[in-house]
């Protein structure tokens, strides 16, 4: 039973240097990191490993070369292998290609499971999980808060307005998971000097028998532009509770949101 | 006639970042929230013990054959500085970790390392290094603990003081006079001790000023017997293992110490930054800029000095003791000063348990006194240099 | 083709509340161009009510499946469908189901994806999507290449239209071509109810949301007068759910829903950006939080710095006791 995790490196969210009592986290980090939300997708295949119900996790990214460093860190985690596609021709590449590219390597890897995050730092619609599932031609299981393998088929239990369905399907399917899978787990020291000495398998397009001019993206921005800047909040500080009371349910009939 | 050393070298690699940035992570979400509670309950952090054991930094000094990690001297102190800039108390579990091993590490038989590495680098059993009595401790030979002959074994009676973990440690390595007459310097050996030995106690444990999360123990040995498969090399050889080990284990109390001051620096400059007197961030004002930058400077040197005694004992320079002495008094003293200073940059916020300096200055006083005191650190640092000059004593 | 597709989830033969504001936001593209709304009906009673998306502002409607199947087993006569109308672009809503479907049919159709848009233009013939991007730090406006095919698909946040209001008629309905597909194979085979009907948080005007500050159950029963006060919902931040304070379908954020209420309460939360990302599109955001420095006093509007368990009970006294008055 082999599982496939896609991981995307984003780049890494920066914050400002923060005083609290206790000593705050200081993320002033420069360099690229796993998508956050895929490291969920991780910790839910190498538990499943454990659990025994898979023997085999093999990590797949999509990214210029430096996007090594992503498999490497999913790898310092747990897992088998990693593979990379990489293509100077699939920089700037949409959803779409994205899908499509990956499509083809996960067919080569040929695993039951092909699993993701659910959306990414800096993608907008989260589509790319239901298009690989889509050019695949196998069924989609996405959005699960944990994902189970059962005989020859997959389940994932997913939020609805009044609990949770399990859906199922049989496998091979493609599936994604959220942040309700649990807490993902810290890379430990030998993870890491095990990942560094592992040799990645790295594939271009033609490896995966894709045409660059095939594959042209859908889509383009025209425009980037930073938002409107908010004017800075009004302040109520240093007042009793009655006092603060008062001052907010003014402040929300003056803005006609109360009676 | 020079007294300047030759140029030491080394280099941080990208390998030295990455475990910086993981150990941090780890510092910062799990470590630094437990450091006030550690402080004030003053419990052993068995949990973050466990944490460390799992993320396999407490195997840093040990081989991979034998379980560990096989981390490089300057990748070691990374690994206590992280760790001791979130908590002081806690980044002694992987400083004991080595110590307790290290006599073994350095005169132990090959079967002797097979029998308790494995279970050291996992982190499953604690070691402790068991060498200060009452009445010796700057003067080790003043020991009065004795282990006589009987048979296949030694039997050790005497009392040791002021052991860190001796209380939570599977095993020590004990230090005690085979041949009493003969003094501490020629007549002492080195035993390994597992605790569960009839005969072993704690006495006590010593309410401190500062590291008040680790347990430091008063260790009773009444008829010990322990095999003499458990003596470390030759009868006589335990003061040279003893000094060799101290030689080695003070980087690590340096690592602690840069830590400590890095954590009171971060603490300070965050704290500047926010808070507002006469209409203005007080970290606008020159007074508060110049204390700052000379307490980051100085934390800076210290590191700079830790990291290259580290490069000098991966190397066995025959001179590393010159190098890890220098580097533990510059880091004490500058991780004593940093913290102070940090105190009195938050003014009177830094006296209170509210915020994380004054336990820092608390914490930070012991790496001043322990694994031999700031003076004893000049006479090392002293001798080598009239050596080094062809000066006589 | 000027005509405008949109998916409208049907829940016990009604149209959804998504299904209605995409059917007005369908209208109103489609108009720019001489087309017409069409309705891509799905969901239980899809079927019978796939009539009155005429009064919601459908030319049309196509039904795409009447039974309570997962959405996604729709995808095969969805992509049937689409392929046979070539409408310059489907509508989707960017909740799971509406990704599920809008994801295949970018597979499926190589179609250019975007979104969730913040607006749709047309100009000069030509689509146009704004988009918050990279976690509400960028404004983005894309379009489609000419590679793109005659479809785009566009996912559309809750409360980014609104639904029309007085129409009436009704629309043609026609059943979509049958058209087998591997998401067929998808279905459920458990249920398991674990809270009672929650009022669905994409369609309040008032959202008072409780994270870790609020400390437990006890804390949101007080949060919950104050939205009762206010004429609003709970939500929760991710903390709150994760803690089991409140069940996960109150979480709002990058994982959970994302709103648009005039009035957004964010009482003991920290405002961590994946959070922002549920909330920046509120009108008006009120937060109360004890520690000066919380994040969320950067985008909120009117910040109020102290203990939230001595000021929210008063300040739901004192709107009920204006309402009284």
């Amino acid at each position: 039973m082999k599982i496939a995790v896609c991981v995307k490196q984003v780049p890494a969210t920066t914050a400002e240097k923060r005083y609290t009592p206790d000593l705050r986290l200081d993320r002033t980090a420069t360099e690229a990191i796993v998508n956050p939300l895929d490291e969920y997708a991780i910790e839910q295949a190498l538990r499943l490993k454990e659990a025994g119900q898979a023997d085999e996790i093999v990590f797949l990214s999509m990214g210029p070369e430096g996007a090594a460093e992503a498999v490497r860190r999913a790898l310092a985690m747990g897992g088998d292998a990693g593979v990379l596609v990489t293509d100077p021709a699939l920089a700037g590449a949409d959803e779409w290609v994205t899908a499509k590219v990956l499509a083809a390597a996960l067919d080569k890897l040929a695993p039951e499971v092909s699993l993701m995050g659910m959306a990414s730092d800096d993608a907008r619609g989260s589509l790319v999980p239901g298009a690989v599932a889509a050019v695949r031609g196998l069924p989609l299981l996405a959005y699960g808060s944990e994902l189970r393998l059962t005989d020859g088929a997959a389940q994932v239990r997913r939020l609805n307005p009044t609990g949770f369905d399990i859906l199922e399907a049989p496998l091979p399917v493609v599936a994604s998971v959220t942040d309700q899978v649990g807490e993902p787990r810290y890379a430990s020291l030998k993870g890491i000097m095990a990942a560094r000495r592992m040799e990645l398998t790295t594939w271009s397009l033609a490896d995966l028998g894709l045409e660059a001019a095939a594959l042209t993206a859908r889509s383009r921005m025209v425009e980037a532009r930073p938002p409107a800047t908010k004017p800075p909040a009004e302040r109520i500080t240093g007042v009793g509770a009655d006092e603060a009371a008062t001052r907010i349910t003014d402040w929300l009939a003056s803005r006609k949101l109360i009676a | 006639m020079t007294t300047s050393p030759s140029a030491p070298t080394y280099r941080l690699t990208r390998e030295h970042d990455e475990l910086r940035a993981l150990v941090r992570q780890l510092a910062d979400e799990r470590i630094a929230p437990r450091a006030a509670e550690i402080d004030a309950t003053s419990e052993f952090p068995w949990d973050l013990k466990q944490l460390l054991a799992e993320q396999d930094l407490l195997g840093t000094g040990f081989e991979e054959r034998h379980g560990g990690t096989g981390l490089d001297g300057i990748g070691q102190a990374i690994v206590v500085e992280e760790i001791a800039r979130a908590d002081a108390t806690t980044s002694l579990i992987p400083i004991i970790q080595k110590l307790g091993a290290l006599p073994i590490m350095l005169a132990g038989s090959d079967e002797q390392k097979d029998r308790y590495f494995p279970r050291l680098a996992t982190g499953e059993w604690l070691p402790a290094f068991a060498l200060t009595e009452a009445g010796a401790g700057s003067d080790v030979a003043a020991m009065r603990m004795r282990a006589s002959r009987d048979g296949d074994d030694y039997v050790l009676n005497g009392t040791k003081r002021f052991i860190t973990h001796g209380s939570i440690a599977n095993v020590l390595t004990v230090f005690a006079l085979t041949d009493p007459e003969a003094g501490g310097r020629k007549g002492m050996s080195g035993f390994i001790v597992e605790t569960e030995t009839p005969g072993f106690s704690v006495a006590r444990l010593e309410h401190k000023m500062g590291i008040r999360g680790s347990p430091t123990a008063e260790l009773n040995f009444d008829d010990v017997r322990v095999p003499a498969a458990n003596r470390l090399g030759e009868e006589g050889d335990g003061f040279k293992i003893a000094m060799a080990t101290l030689d080695r284990s003070r980087l690590a109390i340096a690592a602690q110490a840069v830590g400590i001051a890095q954590g009171a620096t971060d603490a300070a400059l965050g704290y500047a930054a926010e808070r507002r007197q006469f209409e203005g961030r007080i970290v606008d004002f020159q007074a508060i800029q110049f204390m700052l930058a000379d307490m980051a400077s100085r934390t800076e040197a210290a590191r700079q000095l830790v990291y290259v005694a580290s490069a000098r004992v991966d190397d066995e320079d025959p001179n590393l003791a010159y190098w890890t002495s220098a580097a533990k008094l510059i880091a004490g003293d500058t991780a004593m000063q940093v913290t102070t200073d940090a105190v009195q940059v938050f003014g009177g916020y830094g006296y209170v348990t509210e915020y994380p300096v004054e336990r820092m200055m608390r914490d930070a006083k012991i790496t001043q006194l322990y694994e031999g005191t700031q003076q004893i650190q000049r006479l090392v640092i002293a001798r080598r240099l009239m050596a080094r000059a062809g000066i006589g004593r | 083709m000027a005509d405008v597709a949109f998916l409208a989830e049907f829940v016990d033969g009604a149209p959804s509340r998504s299904a209605l504001e995409l059917a007005a936001g369908a209208a109103e593209l489609a108009a720019a161009g001489g087309g017409v709304a069409v309705g891509l009906a799905y969901g239980p009673g899809a079927g019978e009510g796939a009539g009155a998306l005429g009064a919601a502002g459908a030319g049309r409607a196509v039904v795409l499946g009447s039974d309570a199947a997962p959405a996604v087993t729709v995808a095969g006569p969805l992509v049937a469908s689409v392929r046979e109308a070539a409408p310059q672009a489907v509508l989707a809503p960017a909740t799971p189901n509406g990704r599920d479907l809008a994801a295949i049919l970018v597979g499926s159709l190589g179609a250019a994806a975007f979104g969730p848009i913040r607006a749709v233009r047309m100009e000069g013939g030509q689509i146009r999507c704004e988009m918050s991007t990279l976690q509400g730090s960028v404004i983005t406006v894309s379009e489609p290449t000419s590679e793109a095919p005659a479809t785009a698909v566009i996912l559309v946040s809750a409360g980014t239209y609104a639904p029309r209001e007085g129409g009436s008629g009704s629309a043609a309905v026609s059943a979509a071509p049958t058209e087998d597909s591997p998401q067929s194979s998808v279905r459920v085979v458990e249920t398991q109810a674990e809270t009672a009907a929650i009022a669905a948080l994409e369609e309040a005007d008032v959202i008072v949301a409780g994270g870790r500050g609020v400390g437990g159950e006890a804390g949101f029963a007080e949060l919950e007068k104050l939205a009762a006060a206010l004429g609003g919902v709970v939500g929760a931040s991710r903390a709150a759910a994760d803690a089991g304070w409140v069940p996960y379908q109150l979480q709002i954020g990058q994982t959970g829903k994302v709103v648009k209420p005039a009035l957004y309460m964010a009482v003991g939360i920290s405002g961590a950006i994946q959070h922002r990302v549920g909330m920046q599109a509120a009108e008006h955001v009120v937060a109360i939080n004890r520690d000066p420095d919380a994040p969320i006093g950067e985008f909120a509007d009117l910040f109020v710095v102290g203990d939230l368990f001595e000021i929210v009970p008063r300040l739901t006294a004192q709107i009920e006791q204006r309402r009284g008055a």
